[in-house]
């Protein structure tokens, strides 16, 4: 598939910077026209990934959380990165309701709602080094637009 | 994100106004207490229509105030989700415990 545009941005893992990432990536994936609930669903899932990476990667809020977006013609492709501590058992972490975190009331809802809202996921950990999310959502609605291109 | 309360008919509402997420999640949850605290209410709704957005933060802070409510022997409604926050009860289960009222 050939990428029709690309963006990249750099961000720390501060909570308040979650919204920023959900509004800037929406924003980029508007140019493929997608309807209000797709674009729902890559805020959702774009907002579930940098949460992770602001909470659980880091210790403190300074860490840096790297996005790219790009866009193919039927789809979007978000990949969140951060090197951070990495997730040190994937699998227990992709559980519904599991979260590492037991002080604040948490769902432990973040990959489920990831998989769910996305159409495909793909995650890369190393303990120590950090862990990248690899979301791709795919826009049908693009491919009602236009005919021949 | 900003809540509003008032007394409908005996049953407290809550009108969350914003964004729920992990940042607006603690703040919320403070003031969800303190307005439950003060109201001393049974039952509550949650009225969600000018709530942009919720994500997985929203479901520990909804969960979390349902224990409550449901310990004291109350039900917890929700209404005027939009498309949006309707995903996320539907995926996640929570309309397995928050009842949905109809349109108003």
């Amino acid at each position: 598939m050939v990428e029709k545009n690309s963006m990249t941005l750099t961000f720390k893992s501060k909570s308040e910077n979650v919204s920023f990432a959900r509004i800037v990536v929406g924003s980029f994936a508007s140019q493929l026209n997608p309807t209000l609930e797709e674009l729902a669903d890559i805020k959702t899932s774009v907002s579930e990934a940098v949460t992770n990476a602001a909470i659980h990667a880091y210790e403190d809020d300074n860490g840096d959380i790297k996005i790219s977006c790009k866009l193919f013609k039927k789809y979007v492709e978000i990949e969140i990165v951060d090197n951070g501590v990495g997730i040190e058992d994937l699998n227990q972490a992709r559980q519904p309701f599991y979260s590492s975190c037991n002080t604040d009331e948490r769902s432990g809802m973040g990959f489920t709602l990831m998989e769910m809202f996305s159409d495909s996921l793909n995650i890369t950990t190393k303990k120590g080094k950090g862990t990248t999310v690899l979301i791709r959502k795919n826009i049908k609605s693009h491919t009602a637009v236009k005919k021949d291109e | 994100m900003n809540l509003n309360y008032k007394n409908e008919k005996g049953i407290t509402v809550i009108e969350f106004c914003g964004e729920l997420d992990n940042h607006t999640a603690n703040l919320t949850k403070k003031d969800l207490d303190m307005i439950m605290e003060k109201s001393q209410s049974t039952n509550y709704i949650f009225d969600l229509s000018k709530l942009k957005f919720m994500d997985s933060s929203g479901i520990g802070i909804l969960l979390g105030r349902y224990r409550t409510i449901k310990n004291n022997g109350g039900n917890l409604f929700v209404r005027n989700l939009n498309p949006q926050i309707d995903k996320v009860f539907r995926v996640s289960g929570l309309y397995q415990v928050l009842i949905k009222m109809d349109k108003n």
